[in-house]
This record gives C-alpha cells, structure tokens and sequence, in this order.
C-alpha cells in the first residue's frame, strides 16, 4: 500500500461505496414518510426552482405559509438567472432530476409536456376539493394544458402597458398618454417628440413580440395564431398591423431605426414612449431615474378594438419527484389564493386567483399608475399557442428582425413567414 | 522477454487513467453522436428513438439557413486564420526584438485571451452601438456594426482576431526563442537586411510553428459559438447573416429537444474539420521545414 495511485484509488472507491450507501438510506426513509398522509408527519426536503430573485421575497413568504402547516418540509429555493435556469432544466430533465415543483414558461411548456417531465395534475386538481382551476382566468389554465391534460397551475398573470417619459412630456407641452389614445394619437405626440438630429425619439420600435408588435396585430383584429389552429401571419388584418408598426420608423419616423435602436436609451430620455411587459416594474422600481421621470398608461386602442397581450407562468411539479404529497402540497399553497395574495403583497407579480389583483399595484408604494396593467385584464388575448413553439418562435424572432429593419417587404415576408410556420406546426401536430 | 512484457504491462497501468478518461469523455461521446444521427429523437428524455436512416442529414441539407450557417462559419474562419497568424507573428517578432517594456507590451496584447468571450462580447456591444457607441461618436458615423446584415460578420470577425492574437502570440515567440541566433549571424554576414532576414530565416525556422497554429485556428474558427450567439441574438436583424453552425446544434438539441438532428449537425462540422485538417498534413510537406 506504499503506491499513492492506490491509495487514492482505494479512497475514491470507498468514497464512492460511502455515497452509495448513504443515498440509498435517503431514499427508503423518505418513501416511509410520504406514504404516511398526515400533514405534519410528512417530512423531506423539497427543491424549489425560479429564474427572478426580485420575486424571491414572495416565494419566501410562501414557503413559510406552508411550513406552518407542514413544519417537517423543507423547501430549498433556487435562483437561476432566466438562460441558465432553461437550460439546467432541460439538462436536468433529460438526467431525470429536475427539481420538485418550478416555475414554468408557456414557451417551454410543450417541450416539457411532450417529454414526460412534468406530472400529470389533472386527476390530483379533479379529487382535491381545495384546487379548483375556476378560480383562475381560463386563458392562463389552458397554456399549461397538453393533450386535454393539466401539467401545472396559473401563477400569475402579465400584461403590456405605454411607459412615456414625463419629463420629455412636459418640455414638449404634451399631455400625457390615457385611455383616449389610439394609434394616432401615438404617432402625432410622437412627431413632437421627435429631434432625429439630436438622437431623440418619440417612440421605440423593437424586435419583440409580446411587448411589442402582437398587441398590434390583436388591437387590428389579427392573430398570430388562427382559431383553427393555423399560422395568423398570413391576415390582411396582421399585415396591416404589421406594416403600421413599420411605418412608424419608415413613414413617420418618430422610431430610430431598428438597427441603431437601444433600449438602454428609454432610460437617458432619448426615448420618449415604449412598450413594456409587467414583469419590468420590480426593474423599474429600482431605476432611480425611471422613478424620478416615467409612468405608465393603458395601451393605445387600434382601429378595431382594445387588446394587450397577457400570459402567465405556471407552477409546475417535476414526474419523477421523490416527495410528490409534499410536492403537491406546496404547490396547492402556493397556488391557492393566500399564497396568491402573499406573492402580490411582496411585490412578486400580479396574482391570477380571481378577486385578488388590486393586491398587487399598491404593494410598490411608488407613484407609477401600475393599475393600468391589471385594468387591461378585461380584454386581454392569452399567449398564442401552436404545436413546435420552441421552432416557430425562433423563426418568428427571425424574420420579424429582417422586416423591422426593412430589409423585407412586410407583406412578403409574413406570407413567407406564415408558410414556414404552418409546416412546422404540422410537424409537431 | 519477461522483463520486456513487465515494463509494458506498467506502462499500460499507467496510462489507463487518461485512456480511461478519454473514452469516458471523448470516445463513448463521439461514438453516441454518430448514432443518435440515424434516429428521430423527440423530447428532453431522448427516450423516443426512431431509426430514420440518413434523414437527419437529408432534413439538415434541404435546409436553406443551415447552408447559410455553414457559409457564415466558412467566412468566419476564412477571415479570422490568415488575419490571426499574420498578427500574431508580426507581434511575437516585434516583441522578441529588443523593445523596451516587452513584458508590459506581452500582458497587454494577452489580456483578452483572458477574459471570457462571453463578457467581451457584451463590451464590444456598449462600444460598437450604431447610434450611441463610442467607436461611431468618435468616428463621428453610424454604421450599424453589430445590426447591419452587412457589416455584423466582418465585425464579429475582427472581434475574434483581436481577442485570440494575444494567445497565438504567445506560441509564436515561443517559436521564435528556438531559433539559434547563428543563423541570423550567418545572415547578417551574407548581408540580409531585417526584412529579409525575417522572410528567408524566420519564417521557414518558425514554420513548424505556424503549422499547429494554422491547424488550431482552422478548428477553432469552424467551431465559433461564443461571440455570436451573444452579440448577434435572434432579434438583431443582422442575425440569419451571422449565425453559426454550431447555433444549429444548440438550437436542435437544447431547445427544440430534436437531438438526433442536434447530432447530424455536428457529426457535419466534424466530417468537415477532419477533412480539411487531413489536407492541410498532406500539403505541410511542401512548406513546413522541420531541422
């Protein structure tokens, strides 16, 4: 035994046998206690994974309403950064080790639906009198439906609001946007606002779809995705709205053009109005010359109809979890309405349980007019769903970039663009 | 003989090890990237396997951007290897001639090897902004360097020369200390002036050395991921113009959950990269002087 080579392999194999040993104790002490029901003899640890630690206070408070009545859980919160956290869920899920109960994404839901990942809640939610998906928008409930089966519970809620900058308002002697703007009340206050020599815009024109150019095709009675499930690009109703939205670079100019545009510029007011999703107030908050110069109002109406966009993220629970009471027990609280209500109150986001919103906005204690984005859940359009979102989103992000930037006709590149899409949906139906 | 068999069987104990780690890492991979080429695989689980021959390259070749993809890398690396060695030589020449502050000169033009390209990219995003950038302020333009379709590949290019100089550097004045510093004498005597001595001594000398040089870059250029997938994202109008074909294999696998068409991909960059390696051994010959 005088060879270091074996020594250390001797070690590594030990060390191995030990790991081996102590695991495989984990996993029968833990079977023993979930197969006893009783709330307070349930014990284990459960993971618990989010991409925003601006909600990490709400998700805290969460765990410890549901440590009160379940005092022998842990529950681990784990932050990942948006990017990070997809793909260590993917990897995971692929391993068969994702965490026990996550956040999950409309955008990624069909991958992980379609693998088996997540588990099936529908049977769970039908024989438990505590959940019922009625206390929830119907829009939310079905993003997370696959194949007539429910894989997770409406979280919360976003809608897309105007930010303006006050300040640039004020100097040009514009009143501020409200509920009377249209598209063309945008684009005349956007004219004053605009000193293209000076770099100063009137409005941002981006490459984004739910905060940017779909609340136009909805608001002009277009869809992204028709009712029967086909491609939307190809609507004289989306091309129009579409080319309005191009227009207000090409036309009326009041939008640096895409390829010199940079957000960043909304916040040094060279930007005088844009889009913004829900999710950006905790930013904004944080922002001390967003607090000092901008608010926010309703969207603009279109010339058919108001609309925004609205989506919402979804708890969901891992398949192959090895604490699935507990797991589903945590996930009853946290989308029940005093978990909802918990997320509200720390500023987490706006909570889906029906009659609990009006929580939300006042949670800030700044001046922002935040009511404008749950006001606009009356008319909101759900998240368009098509089968091989995770191709034709890409493909989308794509060709919209090319025809922002005027490098494509607008008409020519959706019909291209709704071709293309629809053989993808196809392939995945 | 026993003696010989002996000192073998150690020399294998020894070397098992890394040969392990090898085919744990390298080879098991590889071999189950080739594999999984002739399968539709669908789903994070990969456990939906079904064998479709040589589909996946048929679906991968009938794809127009995945031609684009493979043009953008070719350009990619056309641009960035001859660039790159001709640098990186120039500088390892400058700095092992007498220059005063060589070492401070060595630390700067290496500094960006060690910065992840990931972070350099997002620097050369803030420099570089069409309208509000430093490099167009001071230029007193607005060239869209990073959004314009015609403009983002030559930038991205550069960015890569720039940042993998410093390294190459470093080989190249390692090369360069072989030298013995008789030859330069004899040169001198012969009466070479420092340019042709740079041509007629260096160069041939150095050779073995701009030989690894040309075949790394080559690899490294057909495997280029980094700086375009965060300087150039999917929104950015310049992006079907820039991405690489590595974006393919990142979009296959990891978020459309099509590995098998994820393999192809990449079992195509490496057909590629074997091939183009093997013709550069074949034709060292000719150029490359070994003393």
């Amino acid at each position: 035994m005088r060879n270091p080579i074996y020594r250390r392999a001797l070690t590594a194999l030990l060390g191995i046998l030990t790991a081996f040993i102590v695991v495989g104790c984990d996993k029968n002490t833990e079977a023993e206690a979930t197969s006893a029901r009783s709330e307070g003899e349930i014990a284990g640890t459960l993971s618990f994974a989010t991409w925003d630690s601006n909600q990490s206070p709400g998700m805290q408070a969460n765990i410890e309403l549901f440590q009160r009545s379940y005092p022998n859980v842990e529950v681990q919160l784990q932050v990942t950064p948006w990017n990070e956290y997809w793909q260590k869920l993917r990897t995971s899920a692929a391993a068969g080790n994702l965490p026990d109960v996550f956040w999950m994404h409309v955008n990624q839901f069909e991958l992980f639906a379609s693998s088996d990942a997540l588990m099936d809640l529908t049977d769970r939610i039908g024989s438990d009198s505590a959940v019922s998906l009625d206390n929830y928008p119907q829009d939310l409930v079905t993003l997370y439906r696959y194949q007539e089966r429910q894989y997770a519970i409406p979280k919360d809620f976003d809608t897309i609001a105007l930010w303006y900058n006050k300040t640039l308002f004020d100097e040009a002697g514009l009143a501020y946007p409200d509920e009377s703007w249209d598209w063309e009340s945008l684009a005349t206050a956007g004219k004053a606002l605009t000193n293209a020599e000076e770099g100063v815009y009137g409005y941002l024109v981006n490459n984004d779809s739910q905060a940017g150019y779909w609340n136009y095709i909805y608001q002009n009675g277009g869809a992204v995705v028709r009712p029967d499930g086909r491609s939307g690009f190809d609507m004289p109703e989306t091309i129009a709205a579409v080319q309005r939205y191009v227009d207000f670079i090409a036309e009326d100019g009041i939008a640096p053009p895409l390829t010199e545009a940079d957000e960043q510029q909304f916040f040094s007011g060279k930007i005088a109005m844009r889009l913004m999703g829900s999710w950006s107030v905790s930013s904004m908050n944080g922002n001390d010359y967003a607090r000092a110069n901008l608010d926010l109002a309703i969207l603009p109406k279109g010339p058919k109809t108001r609309a925004t966009l609205y989506n919402g993220l979804g708890y969901a629970i891992s398949a192959d979890t090895e604490h699935p009471e507990a797991a589903w027990a945590f996930a009853k609280i946290l989308a029940g309405r005093e978990g909802h209500l918990l997320q509200a109150e720390k500023s987490a986001a706006i909570p889906a349980f029906t009659g609990t919103l009006d929580s939300w906005a006042g949670s800030f204690g700044v001046d922002f007019n935040l009511d404008a984005y749950p006001d606009q859940l009356a008319y909101a359009v759900g998240y368009p769903q098509a089968p091989g979102a995770a191709e034709w989103i890409p493909l989308m992000d794509e060709r919209m970039g090319a025809i922002i930037a005027l490098d494509v006709p607008v008409e020519q590149g959706l019909q291209d663009l709704a071709r293309e899409m629809n053989a993808i949906i196809d392939a995945n139906s | 003989m026993l003696r010989l068999r002996h000192d073998r069987f150690w020399g294998y104990v020894f070397v098992a090890p890394t040969i392990l780690g090898i085919a744990v890492l390298n080879l098991y991979p590889i071999v189950n990237t080739v594999y999984m080429t002739f399968f539709q695989v669908k789903g994070l689980r990969r456990d939906t396997l079904s064998f479709v021959g040589l589909g996946n390259f048929r679906d991968l070749f009938s794809s127009e951007s995945f031609w684009g993809a493979l043009g953008n890398t070719l350009t990619y690396t056309l641009i960035t290897v001859p660039l790159t060695i001709v640098l990186s030589l120039a500088i390892a020449a400058l700095l092992t001639s007498r220059v005063k502050g060589k070492g401070v000169f060595r630390t700067i033009f290496f500094t960006p090897v060690v910065v992840p390209g990931a972070a350099l990219g997002i620097i050369w995003i803030f420099l570089l902004q069409a309208r509000y950038g430093i490099v167009n302020n001071l230029l007193g333009t607005q060239v869209p360097f990073l959004t314009g379709s015609r403009y983002a590949l030559a930038t991205i290019s550069l960015i890569g020369v720039w940042a993998a100089v410093g390294y190459y550097t470093i080989l190249f004045i390692a090369g360069l200390q072989n030298i013995p510093s008789t030859y330069y004498e004899a040169a001198r005597i012969d009466g070479a002036g420092p340019i042709r001595s740079f041509f007629a001594v260096t160069v041939p000398l150095v050779s073995p050395t701009i030989f690894m040089v040309l075949i790394l870059l080559v690899i490294n250029g057909l495997q280029i991921f980094d700086l375009p997938a965060v300087m150039v994202t999917r929104e950015n109008p310049a992006y079907t113009a820039v991405r690489p074909v590595l974006e393919f294999y990142y979009r296959y696998t990891f978020n459309s959950g099509r590995a098998g068409l994820g393999s192809a991909v990449i079992v195509v960059l490496l057909a590629m990269i074997l091939v183009i390696t093997a013709v550069q051994f074949l034709l060292q010959r000719r150029w490359v002087h070994y003393e």
